[in-house]
Protein backbone atom coordinates (compact mmCIF):
# COMPACT_ATOMS: atom_id res chain seq x y z
CA UNK A 1 0.00 0.00 0.00
CA UNK A 2 2.13 3.43 -0.71
CA UNK A 3 1.79 5.91 1.31
CA UNK A 4 -0.90 8.39 -0.67
CA UNK A 5 -3.15 5.20 -0.64
CA UNK A 6 -2.39 4.63 2.96
CA UNK A 7 -3.17 8.56 3.65
CA UNK A 8 -6.16 8.43 1.72
CA UNK A 9 -7.92 5.26 3.33
CA UNK A 10 -7.06 6.74 6.65
CA UNK A 11 -8.68 10.01 5.83
CA UNK A 12 -11.89 8.47 4.85
CA UNK A 13 -11.71 6.75 7.82
CA UNK A 14 -11.24 9.16 10.47
CA UNK A 15 -14.38 10.67 9.04
CA UNK A 16 -16.28 8.47 9.93
CA UNK A 17 -16.31 7.87 14.01
CA UNK A 18 -14.20 8.39 16.85
CA UNK A 19 -13.14 4.96 16.64
CA UNK A 20 -12.10 5.86 13.29
CA UNK A 21 -10.32 9.20 14.47
CA UNK A 22 -8.22 7.17 17.01
CA UNK A 23 -6.66 4.83 14.38
CA UNK A 24 -6.57 8.05 12.04
CA UNK A 25 -4.11 9.26 15.15
CA UNK A 26 -2.70 6.07 15.37
CA UNK A 27 -1.71 5.80 11.54
CA UNK A 28 0.18 9.60 11.42
CA UNK A 29 2.38 9.00 14.18
CA UNK A 30 3.61 5.45 13.20
CA UNK A 31 3.62 6.12 9.57
CA UNK A 32 6.28 9.23 10.39
CA UNK A 33 8.26 6.40 12.29
CA UNK A 34 11.26 4.74 10.05
CA UNK A 35 10.19 1.72 7.73
CA UNK A 36 8.94 -1.02 10.16
CA UNK A 37 6.54 1.23 11.90
CA UNK A 38 5.11 2.40 8.57
CA UNK A 39 4.04 -1.28 7.85
CA UNK A 40 2.80 -1.18 11.90
CA UNK A 41 0.28 1.75 10.48
CA UNK A 42 -0.81 -0.72 7.88
CA UNK A 43 -1.59 -3.44 10.20
CA UNK A 44 -3.58 -1.19 12.16
CA UNK A 45 -5.79 0.24 9.77
CA UNK A 46 -6.53 -3.27 8.59
CA UNK A 47 -7.24 -4.11 12.24
CA UNK A 48 -9.13 -1.74 12.72
CA UNK A 49 -11.42 -2.38 9.32
CA UNK A 50 -11.99 -6.05 10.11
CA UNK A 51 -12.85 -5.31 14.14
CA UNK A 52 -15.76 -2.61 12.83
CA UNK A 53 -16.55 -3.62 9.19
CA UNK A 54 -19.10 -0.85 9.30
CA UNK A 55 -16.83 1.78 9.26
CA UNK A 56 -15.48 0.72 5.29
CA UNK A 57 -19.73 0.82 4.74
CA UNK A 58 -21.36 3.45 3.30
CA UNK A 59 -22.27 7.06 4.57
CA UNK A 60 -24.86 9.84 3.74
CA UNK A 61 -23.80 11.38 0.77
CA UNK A 62 -24.43 15.09 -0.38
CA UNK A 63 -24.50 16.91 -4.51
CA UNK A 64 -23.05 20.09 -3.62
CA UNK A 65 -22.69 23.35 -5.82
CA UNK A 66 -21.29 26.83 -5.96
CA UNK A 67 -23.70 29.09 -3.62
CA UNK A 68 -24.82 31.12 -6.92
CA UNK A 69 -25.78 28.59 -9.15
CA UNK A 70 -29.34 29.33 -9.84
CA UNK A 71 -30.95 25.92 -8.53
CA UNK A 72 -32.12 25.41 -4.87
CA UNK A 73 -32.54 21.36 -5.04
CA UNK A 74 -32.44 18.73 -7.37
CA UNK A 75 -33.60 15.25 -7.58
CA UNK A 76 -31.58 11.64 -7.89
CA UNK A 77 -33.45 11.79 -11.72
CA UNK A 78 -32.07 15.28 -12.33
CA UNK A 79 -27.93 14.32 -10.82
CA UNK A 80 -28.67 11.63 -12.77
CA UNK A 81 -29.46 13.14 -16.00
CA UNK A 82 -26.60 15.66 -15.27
CA UNK A 83 -24.12 12.87 -14.89
CA UNK A 84 -25.25 10.73 -18.06
CA UNK A 85 -24.71 13.88 -19.97
CA UNK A 86 -28.18 14.75 -20.83
CA UNK A 87 -28.54 18.02 -19.25
CA UNK A 88 -25.46 20.49 -20.33
CA UNK A 89 -26.45 23.55 -18.47
CA UNK A 90 -28.09 25.33 -15.85
CA UNK A 91 -31.41 27.41 -15.96
CA UNK A 92 -28.75 30.79 -16.29
CA UNK A 93 -27.62 29.29 -19.46
CA UNK A 94 -23.81 28.41 -17.73
CA UNK A 95 -22.45 25.09 -18.75
CA UNK A 96 -22.29 22.36 -16.11
CA UNK A 97 -18.93 21.20 -15.07
CA UNK A 98 -19.08 17.57 -13.66
CA UNK A 99 -16.70 16.71 -10.94
CA UNK A 100 -16.26 12.97 -10.21
CA UNK A 101 -14.27 10.83 -7.11
CA UNK A 102 -11.74 8.61 -8.61
CA UNK A 103 -12.71 4.97 -9.92
CA UNK A 104 -11.49 3.04 -7.03
CA UNK A 105 -13.18 5.33 -4.33
CA UNK A 106 -15.97 4.28 -1.82
CA UNK A 107 -17.60 7.37 -2.73
CA UNK A 108 -17.77 7.30 -5.89
CA UNK A 109 -19.10 3.84 -5.85
CA UNK A 110 -22.12 4.63 -3.42
CA UNK A 111 -23.12 7.73 -5.97
CA UNK A 112 -22.59 5.30 -8.70
CA UNK A 113 -25.16 2.64 -7.16
CA UNK A 114 -27.63 4.99 -5.82
CA UNK A 115 -27.64 7.65 -7.97
CA UNK A 116 -26.67 6.14 -11.09
CA UNK A 117 -27.67 2.71 -10.44
CA UNK A 118 -24.38 1.73 -12.33
CA UNK A 119 -20.77 0.43 -11.24
CA UNK A 120 -18.22 2.84 -10.87
CA UNK A 121 -16.30 2.61 -14.03
CA UNK A 122 -19.22 2.56 -16.21
CA UNK A 123 -18.78 4.91 -18.49
CA UNK A 124 -22.03 6.92 -20.04
CA UNK A 125 -21.28 8.45 -23.58
CA UNK A 126 -22.68 10.97 -26.18
CA UNK A 127 -25.03 9.20 -28.46
CA UNK A 128 -23.66 8.68 -31.54
CA UNK A 129 -20.17 9.43 -30.93
CA UNK A 130 -17.63 6.63 -28.53
CA UNK A 131 -16.80 9.60 -25.85
CA UNK A 132 -17.57 9.65 -22.07
CA UNK A 133 -18.90 11.85 -20.89
CA UNK A 134 -16.26 14.11 -19.27
CA UNK A 135 -15.78 14.78 -15.87
CA UNK A 136 -12.96 16.19 -13.66
CA UNK A 137 -11.72 14.13 -11.24
CA UNK A 138 -10.79 15.03 -8.03
CA UNK A 139 -9.20 12.41 -5.08
CA UNK A 140 -10.36 13.61 -2.34
CA UNK A 141 -14.08 15.21 -0.37
CA UNK A 142 -11.56 18.13 0.56
CA UNK A 143 -10.34 18.64 -3.10
CA UNK A 144 -14.02 18.14 -4.43
CA UNK A 145 -15.46 20.92 -2.17
CA UNK A 146 -12.32 23.10 -2.85
CA UNK A 147 -13.05 22.60 -6.85
CA UNK A 148 -16.94 23.44 -6.68
CA UNK A 149 -16.32 25.97 -4.31
CA UNK A 150 -14.06 27.86 -7.00
CA UNK A 151 -15.61 27.34 -10.32
CA UNK A 152 -18.53 28.28 -11.87
CA UNK A 153 -21.16 26.27 -12.72
CA UNK A 154 -19.62 23.03 -10.94
CA UNK A 155 -21.47 20.17 -9.52
CA UNK A 156 -19.92 17.32 -7.60
CA UNK A 157 -20.19 14.42 -4.61
CA UNK A 158 -19.14 14.72 -1.13
CA UNK A 159 -19.64 12.84 2.49
CA UNK A 160 -21.87 14.83 3.98
CA UNK A 161 -20.11 15.06 7.49
CA UNK A 162 -17.06 16.41 5.54
CA UNK A 163 -19.02 19.66 4.96
CA UNK A 164 -18.30 22.73 7.60
CA UNK A 165 -20.07 25.47 8.07
CA UNK A 166 -17.12 27.89 6.58
CA UNK A 167 -17.76 25.48 3.20
CA UNK A 168 -21.36 26.09 3.34
CA UNK A 169 -20.29 29.44 2.53
CA UNK A 170 -19.12 28.93 -0.87
CA UNK A 171 -21.41 25.74 -1.11
CA UNK A 172 -25.17 23.85 -0.93
CA UNK A 173 -26.44 21.16 -0.74
CA UNK A 174 -28.90 20.50 -3.82
CA UNK A 175 -29.18 16.60 -2.83
CA UNK A 176 -28.97 14.51 0.14
CA UNK A 177 -28.36 10.94 -0.67
CA UNK A 178 -29.19 8.77 2.27
CA UNK A 179 -26.68 5.92 2.92
CA UNK A 180 -28.01 2.68 1.62
CA UNK B 1 -3.22 29.51 -26.23
CA UNK B 2 -2.30 26.05 -25.99
CA UNK B 3 -4.39 25.31 -22.66
CA UNK B 4 -7.02 26.85 -23.93
CA UNK B 5 -7.13 24.64 -26.59
CA UNK B 6 -6.40 21.56 -24.37
CA UNK B 7 -9.10 22.46 -22.16
CA UNK B 8 -11.42 22.61 -24.90
CA UNK B 9 -10.30 20.22 -27.94
CA UNK B 10 -10.32 16.29 -27.13
CA UNK B 11 -7.96 14.35 -29.27
CA UNK B 12 -8.82 10.21 -29.04
CA UNK B 13 -9.51 7.29 -31.71
CA UNK B 14 -10.00 3.79 -31.75
CA UNK B 15 -8.89 1.07 -33.84
CA UNK B 16 -9.48 -3.05 -34.38
CA UNK B 17 -7.44 -5.71 -35.90
CA UNK B 18 -9.46 -8.71 -37.35
CA UNK B 19 -8.79 -11.83 -38.24
CA UNK B 20 -11.04 -14.68 -39.92
CA UNK B 21 -10.41 -18.04 -41.43
CA UNK B 22 -13.23 -19.21 -43.31
CA UNK B 23 -13.45 -22.43 -45.43
CA UNK B 24 -13.33 -21.31 -49.26
CA UNK B 25 -11.96 -18.04 -48.84
CA UNK B 26 -7.98 -16.73 -47.68
CA UNK B 27 -7.07 -16.08 -44.15
CA UNK B 28 -6.77 -12.48 -43.92
CA UNK B 29 -6.08 -10.00 -41.25
CA UNK B 30 -7.85 -6.31 -41.52
CA UNK B 31 -7.71 -3.29 -39.46
CA UNK B 32 -9.19 0.12 -39.01
CA UNK B 33 -7.93 3.03 -37.56
CA UNK B 34 -10.04 6.01 -36.45
CA UNK B 35 -9.06 9.65 -34.71
CA UNK B 36 -11.87 11.47 -33.24
CA UNK B 37 -11.12 15.47 -32.72
CA UNK B 38 -13.99 16.58 -30.39
CA UNK B 39 -14.92 19.22 -28.18
CA UNK B 40 -16.27 22.79 -27.64
CA UNK B 41 -15.33 25.82 -29.35
CA UNK B 42 -17.71 27.82 -27.02
CA UNK B 43 -19.93 26.82 -24.61
CA UNK B 44 -22.97 26.50 -26.78
CA UNK B 45 -21.17 25.07 -30.05
CA UNK B 46 -18.97 21.62 -30.45
CA UNK B 47 -17.31 19.68 -32.91
CA UNK B 48 -16.73 16.23 -33.56
CA UNK B 49 -14.86 14.60 -36.17
CA UNK B 50 -14.18 11.13 -36.70
CA UNK B 51 -11.32 10.45 -39.73
CA UNK B 52 -10.96 6.85 -40.88
CA UNK B 53 -7.35 6.88 -41.72
CA UNK B 54 -7.82 4.56 -44.40
CA UNK B 55 -6.97 1.26 -43.27
CA UNK B 56 -6.43 -1.35 -45.63
CA UNK B 57 -8.02 0.52 -48.49
CA UNK B 58 -5.40 3.30 -48.28
CA UNK B 59 -7.88 6.31 -48.72
CA UNK B 60 -8.62 8.13 -45.99
CA UNK B 61 -12.23 9.99 -45.40
CA UNK B 62 -14.34 11.61 -43.09
CA UNK B 63 -17.42 9.03 -41.14
CA UNK B 64 -18.45 12.14 -39.10
CA UNK B 65 -17.48 15.81 -39.22
CA UNK B 66 -19.91 18.25 -37.80
CA UNK B 67 -20.59 21.50 -35.75
CA UNK B 68 -23.87 21.34 -33.00
CA UNK B 69 -25.19 24.18 -32.36
CA UNK B 70 -26.71 23.60 -28.48
CA UNK B 71 -30.23 26.09 -27.96
CA UNK B 72 -32.23 23.86 -25.34
CA UNK B 73 -32.90 20.64 -24.20
CA UNK B 74 -35.50 19.88 -27.16
CA UNK B 75 -34.03 21.71 -29.92
CA UNK B 76 -30.42 21.91 -31.54
CA UNK B 77 -28.94 21.89 -34.70
CA UNK B 78 -26.06 20.66 -36.26
CA UNK B 79 -24.59 20.42 -39.81
CA UNK B 80 -21.79 19.21 -41.89
CA UNK B 81 -21.30 15.36 -42.36
CA UNK B 82 -23.72 13.98 -40.16
CA UNK B 83 -24.04 10.08 -39.34
CA UNK B 84 -27.32 9.23 -40.91
CA UNK B 85 -30.03 8.28 -38.04
CA UNK B 86 -31.19 5.42 -39.19
CA UNK B 87 -31.60 2.57 -36.74
CA UNK B 88 -29.68 1.88 -33.42
CA UNK B 89 -26.60 0.35 -35.06
CA UNK B 90 -24.95 2.96 -37.21
CA UNK B 91 -25.35 5.57 -34.24
CA UNK B 92 -23.57 3.06 -32.37
CA UNK B 93 -20.90 1.36 -34.70
CA UNK B 94 -17.98 1.49 -32.75
CA UNK B 95 -15.75 -2.07 -32.78
CA UNK B 96 -14.48 -1.48 -29.33
CA UNK B 97 -18.02 -0.87 -28.18
CA UNK B 98 -19.60 -3.87 -30.42
CA UNK B 99 -19.26 -7.24 -28.78
CA UNK B 100 -18.88 -9.24 -31.78
CA UNK B 101 -16.16 -8.54 -35.07
CA UNK B 102 -18.66 -9.04 -37.72
CA UNK B 103 -21.39 -6.50 -38.23
CA UNK B 104 -25.02 -7.75 -39.01
CA UNK B 105 -26.01 -8.91 -41.91
CA UNK B 106 -29.10 -6.35 -41.78
CA UNK B 107 -25.88 -3.61 -40.65
CA UNK B 108 -24.38 -4.25 -43.79
CA UNK B 109 -25.94 -4.47 -46.92
CA UNK B 110 -29.65 -3.32 -45.67
CA UNK B 111 -29.07 -0.29 -43.71
CA UNK B 112 -25.16 0.73 -45.16
CA UNK B 113 -22.94 1.34 -42.06
CA UNK B 114 -21.50 3.26 -41.50
CA UNK B 115 -23.99 5.63 -43.44
CA UNK B 116 -22.63 9.04 -42.98
CA UNK B 117 -23.80 11.54 -45.56
CA UNK B 118 -23.69 15.99 -45.76
CA UNK B 119 -26.47 17.33 -44.62
CA UNK B 120 -27.91 19.01 -41.30
CA UNK B 121 -30.25 17.67 -38.94
CA UNK B 122 -32.03 19.23 -35.46
CA UNK B 123 -32.30 16.84 -32.66
CA UNK B 124 -33.12 16.79 -28.85
CA UNK B 125 -34.26 14.95 -25.58
CA UNK B 126 -37.94 15.63 -23.92
CA UNK B 127 -37.90 14.19 -20.56
CA UNK B 128 -41.40 13.39 -19.90
CA UNK B 129 -40.69 11.76 -16.25
CA UNK B 130 -37.35 11.60 -14.26
CA UNK B 131 -36.81 8.13 -15.88
CA UNK B 132 -38.51 8.26 -19.26
CA UNK B 133 -37.54 10.33 -22.06
CA UNK B 134 -38.03 10.74 -25.74
CA UNK B 135 -35.48 11.29 -28.06
CA UNK B 136 -35.20 12.69 -31.75
CA UNK B 137 -32.94 13.30 -34.68
CA UNK B 138 -34.29 14.32 -38.36
CA UNK B 139 -31.85 14.74 -41.25
CA UNK B 140 -32.02 16.33 -44.27
CA UNK B 141 -29.31 14.76 -46.34
CA UNK B 142 -27.72 14.24 -50.62
CA UNK B 143 -29.37 10.44 -49.74
CA UNK B 144 -28.68 7.32 -51.67
CA UNK B 145 -27.84 7.34 -55.08
CA UNK B 146 -29.09 4.39 -57.62
CA UNK B 147 -25.67 2.58 -57.59
CA UNK B 148 -26.93 -0.88 -56.39
CA UNK B 149 -24.11 -2.99 -58.05
CA UNK B 150 -24.30 -5.80 -57.07
CA UNK B 151 -27.20 -6.45 -55.95
CA UNK B 152 -26.04 -8.78 -53.15
CA UNK B 153 -24.35 -5.90 -51.70
CA UNK B 154 -27.63 -4.19 -50.85
CA UNK B 155 -27.55 -0.55 -50.20
CA UNK B 156 -23.61 -0.46 -49.38
CA UNK B 157 -23.27 0.85 -53.05
CA UNK B 158 -25.36 2.93 -52.83
CA UNK B 159 -23.93 5.47 -50.53
CA UNK B 160 -23.12 8.79 -51.43
CA UNK B 161 -19.34 8.90 -50.69
CA UNK B 162 -19.81 12.87 -49.64
CA UNK B 163 -20.04 13.64 -53.41
CA UNK B 164 -22.53 15.88 -55.54
CA UNK B 165 -25.75 15.27 -54.99
CA UNK B 166 -26.62 12.91 -57.80
CA UNK B 167 -30.11 14.90 -58.37
CA UNK B 168 -31.75 17.76 -57.31
CA UNK B 169 -33.90 16.05 -54.64
CA UNK B 170 -32.52 15.77 -50.89
CA UNK B 171 -33.53 12.94 -48.62
CA UNK B 172 -35.35 13.14 -45.39
CA UNK B 173 -34.31 10.72 -42.66
CA UNK B 174 -34.90 10.54 -38.82
CA UNK B 175 -35.31 8.33 -35.68
CA UNK B 176 -36.95 8.65 -32.67
CA UNK B 177 -36.30 6.41 -29.38
CA UNK B 178 -38.07 5.91 -26.07
CA UNK B 179 -36.17 5.39 -23.09
CA UNK B 180 -36.64 4.19 -20.02
CA UNK B 181 -33.90 4.74 -16.60
CA UNK B 182 -31.61 4.54 -19.43
CA UNK B 183 -31.63 1.24 -19.29
CA UNK B 184 -34.33 0.22 -22.05
CA UNK B 185 -34.76 1.88 -25.10
CA UNK B 186 -37.25 1.27 -28.34
CA UNK B 187 -35.95 3.27 -31.39
CA UNK B 188 -38.33 3.64 -34.93
CA UNK B 189 -36.82 5.23 -37.97
CA UNK B 190 -37.55 6.34 -41.54
CA UNK B 191 -36.06 7.26 -44.78
CA UNK B 192 -37.04 8.84 -47.96
CA UNK B 193 -35.44 10.18 -50.80
CA UNK B 194 -34.90 9.64 -54.50
CA UNK B 195 -31.88 7.77 -55.71
CA UNK B 196 -31.54 8.24 -58.99
CA UNK B 197 -31.82 11.91 -61.15
CA UNK B 198 -34.77 13.69 -62.41
CA UNK B 199 -36.46 12.34 -58.63
CA UNK B 200 -36.72 8.79 -60.31
CA UNK B 201 -36.53 5.73 -58.28
CA UNK B 202 -37.01 6.53 -55.07
CA UNK B 203 -36.11 4.76 -51.80
CA UNK B 204 -38.48 4.53 -48.86
CA UNK B 205 -37.33 2.22 -45.41
CA UNK B 206 -38.23 2.07 -42.12
CA UNK B 207 -36.34 0.78 -39.42
CA UNK B 208 -37.15 -0.58 -35.56
CA UNK B 209 -34.45 -0.84 -33.31
CA UNK B 210 -34.40 -2.01 -29.31
CA UNK B 211 -31.70 -2.45 -26.62
CA UNK B 212 -32.33 -3.33 -22.99
CA UNK B 213 -29.21 -3.31 -20.92
CA UNK B 214 -30.74 -3.59 -17.24
CA UNK B 215 -28.13 -1.87 -14.66
CA UNK B 216 -28.67 -2.72 -10.54
CA UNK B 217 -31.00 -5.64 -10.83
CA UNK B 218 -29.76 -8.67 -9.41
CA UNK B 219 -29.07 -11.91 -12.40
CA UNK B 220 -30.81 -9.36 -15.15
CA UNK B 221 -28.26 -6.63 -14.62
CA UNK B 222 -25.81 -9.38 -16.35
CA UNK B 223 -27.59 -10.26 -19.60
CA UNK B 224 -28.69 -7.71 -22.77
CA UNK B 225 -31.07 -8.02 -25.51
CA UNK B 226 -30.38 -6.13 -28.45
CA UNK B 227 -32.14 -6.33 -32.03
CA UNK B 228 -33.15 -4.07 -34.64
CA UNK B 229 -34.98 -4.55 -37.98
CA UNK B 230 -35.01 -2.63 -41.13
CA UNK B 231 -36.66 -2.91 -44.95
CA UNK B 232 -36.78 -0.79 -48.05
CA UNK B 233 -38.96 0.08 -50.93
CA UNK B 234 -36.64 0.90 -54.54
CA UNK B 235 -39.12 2.19 -57.10
CA UNK B 236 -38.29 2.05 -60.83
CA UNK B 237 -35.11 0.10 -60.49
CA UNK B 238 -33.95 -3.20 -62.59
CA UNK B 239 -31.65 -3.48 -60.09
CA UNK B 240 -33.16 -3.49 -56.84
CA UNK B 241 -36.87 -3.94 -55.23
CA UNK B 242 -37.30 -4.69 -51.81
CA UNK B 243 -34.37 -4.93 -48.94
CA UNK B 244 -35.31 -6.17 -45.42
CA UNK B 245 -33.57 -7.89 -42.33
CA UNK B 246 -33.48 -8.28 -39.03
CA UNK B 247 -30.42 -9.36 -35.97
CA UNK B 248 -30.95 -10.52 -32.46
CA UNK B 249 -28.10 -10.60 -29.95
CA UNK B 250 -28.23 -11.84 -26.45
CA UNK B 251 -24.80 -11.22 -24.29
CA UNK B 252 -24.05 -12.54 -21.19
CA UNK B 253 -21.64 -11.21 -18.55
CA UNK B 254 -19.59 -13.07 -16.45
CA UNK B 255 -16.42 -13.07 -14.52
CA UNK B 256 -14.61 -16.36 -12.84
CA UNK B 257 -12.93 -15.42 -9.56
CA UNK B 258 -10.05 -17.99 -9.71
CA UNK B 259 -8.95 -15.62 -12.70
CA UNK B 260 -8.35 -13.04 -10.29
CA UNK B 261 -5.53 -14.83 -9.58
CA UNK B 262 -4.51 -14.65 -12.94
CA UNK B 263 -2.62 -11.63 -15.31
CA UNK B 264 -6.29 -11.66 -16.54
CA UNK B 265 -7.98 -10.33 -13.67
CA UNK B 266 -5.37 -9.30 -10.87
CA UNK B 267 -4.30 -5.89 -12.85
CA UNK B 268 -7.76 -4.89 -13.30
CA UNK B 269 -10.71 -3.02 -11.33
CA UNK B 270 -13.79 -4.73 -13.33
CA UNK B 271 -12.65 -7.68 -16.16
CA UNK B 272 -15.39 -9.06 -17.74
CA UNK B 273 -16.13 -12.02 -20.25
CA UNK B 274 -19.21 -11.54 -22.11
CA UNK B 275 -21.12 -14.65 -24.17
CA UNK B 276 -22.72 -13.85 -27.22
CA UNK B 277 -25.12 -15.33 -29.44
CA UNK B 278 -26.62 -13.65 -32.56
CA UNK B 279 -29.23 -14.78 -35.23
CA UNK B 280 -29.01 -12.54 -38.60
CA UNK B 281 -30.85 -12.91 -41.49
CA UNK B 282 -31.11 -10.93 -44.61
CA UNK B 283 -33.35 -11.00 -48.21
CA UNK B 284 -32.80 -9.14 -51.12
CA UNK B 285 -35.18 -8.93 -54.27
CA UNK B 286 -33.53 -8.26 -57.48
CA UNK B 287 -35.14 -8.01 -60.99
CA UNK B 288 -31.67 -8.84 -62.28
CA UNK B 289 -30.21 -11.60 -59.22
CA UNK B 290 -33.41 -13.05 -58.19
CA UNK B 291 -34.48 -13.48 -54.72
CA UNK B 292 -31.47 -13.69 -52.07
CA UNK B 293 -31.44 -14.59 -48.97
CA UNK B 294 -29.26 -15.15 -45.96
CA UNK B 295 -29.08 -16.41 -42.26
CA UNK B 296 -26.16 -16.35 -40.43
CA UNK B 297 -25.70 -17.62 -36.61
CA UNK B 298 -23.05 -16.44 -34.55
CA UNK B 299 -21.43 -17.60 -31.24
CA UNK B 300 -18.92 -15.55 -29.67
CA UNK B 301 -16.86 -15.21 -25.80
CA UNK B 302 -15.02 -11.57 -25.77
CA UNK B 303 -13.03 -10.46 -23.05
CA UNK B 304 -12.42 -6.95 -21.39
CA UNK B 305 -10.11 -6.05 -19.02
CA UNK B 306 -11.38 -2.47 -19.30
CA UNK B 307 -14.51 -1.18 -21.10
CA UNK B 308 -12.11 0.69 -23.59
CA UNK B 309 -10.22 -2.20 -24.87
CA UNK B 310 -11.52 -5.91 -25.99
CA UNK B 311 -10.18 -9.13 -27.40
CA UNK B 312 -13.27 -10.96 -29.27
CA UNK B 313 -13.61 -14.52 -30.65
CA UNK B 314 -16.65 -16.28 -32.39
CA UNK B 315 -17.75 -19.06 -34.62
CA UNK B 316 -20.23 -18.24 -37.61
CA UNK B 317 -22.24 -20.61 -39.59
CA UNK B 318 -23.86 -19.76 -43.02
CA UNK B 319 -26.48 -20.45 -45.08
CA UNK B 320 -27.44 -18.78 -47.92
CA UNK B 321 -26.39 -16.85 -50.90
CA UNK B 322 -25.80 -12.46 -50.07
CA UNK B 323 -22.76 -12.58 -48.24
CA UNK B 324 -20.37 -15.99 -47.26
CA UNK B 325 -22.94 -18.20 -49.10
CA UNK B 326 -22.45 -21.31 -46.67
CA UNK B 327 -19.39 -20.75 -45.34
CA UNK B 328 -18.51 -21.94 -41.20
CA UNK B 329 -15.77 -20.08 -39.73
CA UNK B 330 -13.91 -18.53 -37.02
CA UNK B 331 -13.43 -14.50 -36.40
CA UNK B 332 -11.31 -12.47 -33.75
CA UNK B 333 -10.17 -9.42 -33.44
CA UNK B 334 -8.52 -6.73 -31.04
CA UNK B 335 -10.21 -3.70 -30.54
CA UNK B 336 -9.78 -0.77 -28.19
CA UNK B 337 -10.28 3.04 -27.63
CA UNK B 338 -8.49 6.10 -26.32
Amino acid sequence: MSNQSRQHRAEELGRISRVGELALLTFLFLSRLPRTCAHLADLCLIAVLALFPRLAAAEPLAVIVRIDTPVTQLTAGHVAAIYRGEQLYWPDGSRIKLVNREISSATRRQFYRQILQARPDQPFYRPGTPIPIQSFIRRTDRAVIQFVATIKGAIGYVARASLTADDLQAVKIVLRIPDP
Amino acid sequence: MLDDLAERILLGGYGALEFEAFGGSDVTFEGKLEVIISGHIHDRIRIYNEIDLGVPTGTAKAEQSYVDLLFIPWFNLRAGVVLVPFGKFNLDHFDPRRDLTDRPLVARQIVPTTWGDLGASVFGLIRLTPDLKVTYEAALINGLTNQFDPPSSGLRSARSALGKDNNGDKAFVGRATLMLADQYEIGISGYRGASGPANGTPITGVGLDLEFKPRNTPILEDWEFKGEYAQFLVRNSDTLSRLSGLYVQVNYHFWLPWLNRTILGSPFLHPTLTLVGRYDHASIHSAAAGHLEQDRFTVGLNYRPIEDYVIKTEYQINQGSIERRNWEGFLASVSWLF
